[in-house]
């Protein structure tokens, strides 16, 4: 046999071992390294604004597909894990209060007009209502003089120089 | 004169206690104002004169200047368009008695004759509860009648509501 043949027959065969024994020195140097370094403490030595700082997040929000991250979230489950009580005792009602303009509001819903369309009906219910009564009583009256003169009544009479219309007097 | 549909007792004659309502609406706003008036001219004068002037509610001259502004309150309403404060509120209006509407000197002659139907326990206002066209003595002599000026629909389904005689007067 060659003696160049040889040597790389000798090598094949060790090189398997040799590789083997490498990973595993590998291995335990890892683990003892890793052992050995405090993570906490190499993390606070991180500046993170710093390394925020050089990520560009619009960039990064551009490849997100918000439509499809808000698909994967429930949010009735998310809803019902808010304490809103919570929420509500932390809100200053005074203070969002003072910052509402009434005026605007008021201007802006149109209640102004609504009252004065509110009174000007009022006004003209109560007109109406007076009206009624007077009329009523004018009946109540006119069906009582009649009754003394044993007369029937057909409601109150139209002036002679004024034709009335057939339906009406029929209804009359 | 054709009536239009739907007018319910428009033109249709005014009973008494229309006309007395609004009677009444009108004197209380004659004295109102009288009143008024007379405590403005006490304030004027006291004003610039420095004097007030106590008005004798009995005297000739309140009684003649009231009896002035009575007249020319209800003259002027009528001749206007037939129509005092307390007719407009009462939705009655005075016309001639063809309906159409009363001219100025009608409205005046209404208005000299109208005293004359208070005579003897207001006599002169009989006709309104007993005559065919609900006519005052005032109203015969100055050729007038007061009529509905609205429609009245409460008043009308009110009234066919009611178990109505039989025509016939």
């Amino acid at each position: 046999m060659d003696p160049s043949e040889r040597m790389r027959t000798a090598s094949r065969r060790l090189a398997e071992p040799v590789e083997s024994m490498a990973q595993n020195i590998a291995r335990r140097v890892i683990e003892l390294v890793v052992e050995t370094l405090d993570l906490n403490a190499l993390i606070d030595q991180i500046d993170v604004n710093r390394v925020l700082d050089q990520v560009d997040v619009n960039r990064l929000l551009d490849k997100v597909d918000v439509n499809k991250l808000l698909d994967q979230v429930d949010v009735d489950k998310l809803v019902a894990r808010v304490d809103v009580q919570a929420v509500l005792n932390q809100v200053d009602v005074n203070a969002l209060a003072s910052q509402v303009d009434v005026n605007a509001l008021v201007e802006r819903a149109g209640i102004e007009e609504i009252v004065a369309r509110s009174s000007t009906s009022i006004v003209s219910e109560s007109v109406n209502l007076v009206r009624s009564q007077a009329v009523g009583l004018d009946d109540f009256i006119a069906r009582w003089v009649n009754r003394l003169r044993r007369r029937g009544y057909a409601g109150p009479p139209l002036l002679p120089g004024l034709q009335a219309e057939p339906g009406l007097q029929a209804e009359q | 004169m054709k009536r239009e549909r739907g007018q319910g007792l428009r033109d249709h004659c005014a009973g008494f206690a229309s006309r007395f309502v609004a009677y009444a609406v009108d004197l209380g706003t004659i004295t109102g104002v009288f009143m008024l008036s007379l405590a403005a001219a006490d304030y004027a004068a006291k004003v610039v004169i420095g004097h007030t002037i106590n008005w004798d509610k009995g005297s000739p001259f309140v009684g003649v200047a009231y009896a002035i502004w009575w007249f020319l309150y209800f003259a002027y309403s009528w001749a206007a368009n037939g129509k005092t404060l307390g007719a407009a509120l009462l939705g009655v209006r005075v016309v001639r008695e063809d309906g159409a509407r009363a001219e100025a000197w009608r409205a005046v002659l209404r208005a000299v004759v109208f005293p004359l139907s208070f005579l003897f326990f207001g006599l002169g206002f009989t006709g309104i509860l007993f005559g065919r066209e609900r006519r005052a003595l005032h109203d015969v002599l100055a050729g007038t009648a007061v009529v509905y000026t609205w429609e009245a629909r409460a008043a009308r389904l009110r009234f066919l509501s009611r178990d109505s005689a039989p025509a016939g007067s």
